[in-house]
């Protein structure tokens, strides 16, 4: 073990008995948490209005569009005779 | 045959389990009570990532907050303080690479100064331990985390891997290298001293 590194065990040796404060922070992380739920409440419940008003305008949108889809001529219809056609 | 401390283990370990059960199904006195258990456990680890003592309680709170957030993933059979731990070395860490950048410069000052620090002998384990954590922080994050975790919290490798989610093999490997480099740092650190 050259200089440098005993040098540097003794004193990650001596270092490891160094502990914290002694702090009592329950109420602080209680309180925390508490905000917390209220703000991952609050996200959800945009999410959730968000996804409705979505689910909403999609199906205002399918509504008004089944006459035109009714209305118009199946696009695959040409060619599906012309298949039939080549098959016969 | 079971011993009195197998039995105590025993009962912690189901205590923790209700209180988990409990918590997850929205009783909030509950995870007061994994608070206070483990508070002391959780802070020890952190005040190896910070020796700020705001920083610290911010760091603490931040643990438990994603330690409850994040109570769905818990698996008992790693046991709570083991999680709690991870959490607590993963919220530190990740403080280090926000930090790593804005501090570096100053810690490289206020290293200077204090290395080399004479006979370690003389040195007080809070005197210590603010020096070592200066010098770890002129290491990179990773470097930093492995050289804590092994050294400062006296950890394993196998524990270090856990804790982590390193490989056996990747730890001891980061372990050699992040020693290697220290030494290298305090060495020129003893030449520039004049």
């Amino acid at each position: 073990m050259t200089g440098i590194d005993q040098r540097l065990m003794q004193l990650l040796e001596l270092a490891r008995a160094d502990g914290p404060p002694d702090v009592d922070l329950t109420e602080a992380i209680m309180t925390r948490i508490a905000r917390t739920q209220v703000q991952v409440a609050l996200w959800e419940r945009q999410w959730m209005w968000m996804a409705g008003l979505s689910a909403a305008v999609a199906a205002i949108v399918a509504i008004a569009a089944i006459p035109y889809w009714q209305a118009t001529p199946d696009p695959l219809a040409e060619v599906m005779e012309a298949v039939s056609w080549v098959i016969q | 045959m079971q011993t009195a401390a197998d039995r105590l283990a025993k009962d912690r370990i189901d205590e923790d389990l209700a209180d988990v059960k409990a918590s997850l199904g929205g009783d909030p006195a509950a995870f007061r009570r994994i608070v206070e258990r483990y508070q002391g456990h959780v802070c020890r680890i952190l005040w190896r990532f910070t020796r700020d003592l705001e920083v610290h309680a911010e760091l603490v709170q931040e643990a438990f907050v994603q330690a409850y957030l994040s109570l769905n993933g818990f698996r008992a059979e790693a046991g709570l303080e083991h999680w709690l731990a991870t959490v607590a070395t993963r919220v530190g860490y990740r403080h280090w690479r926000q930090t790593a950048r804005h501090k570096a410069l100053a810690e490289i000052q206020a290293c200077r100064q204090q290395w080399p620090p004479g006979p370690v002998e003389e040195l007080g384990a809070a005197e210590a331990a603010e020096l070592v954590h200066r010098l770890l922080a002129r290491l990179s994050p990773r470097d930093r985390l492995v050289l804590t975790l092994r050294y400062l919290e006296g950890l394993s490798v196998q524990e270090t891997s856990r804790r982590t989610g390193w490989t056996a093999t990747m730890v001891k490997v980061q372990t050699l290298r992040a020693r290697r480099r220290l030494e290298a740092l305090l060495r020129s650190m003893e030449k520039e001293t004049p």
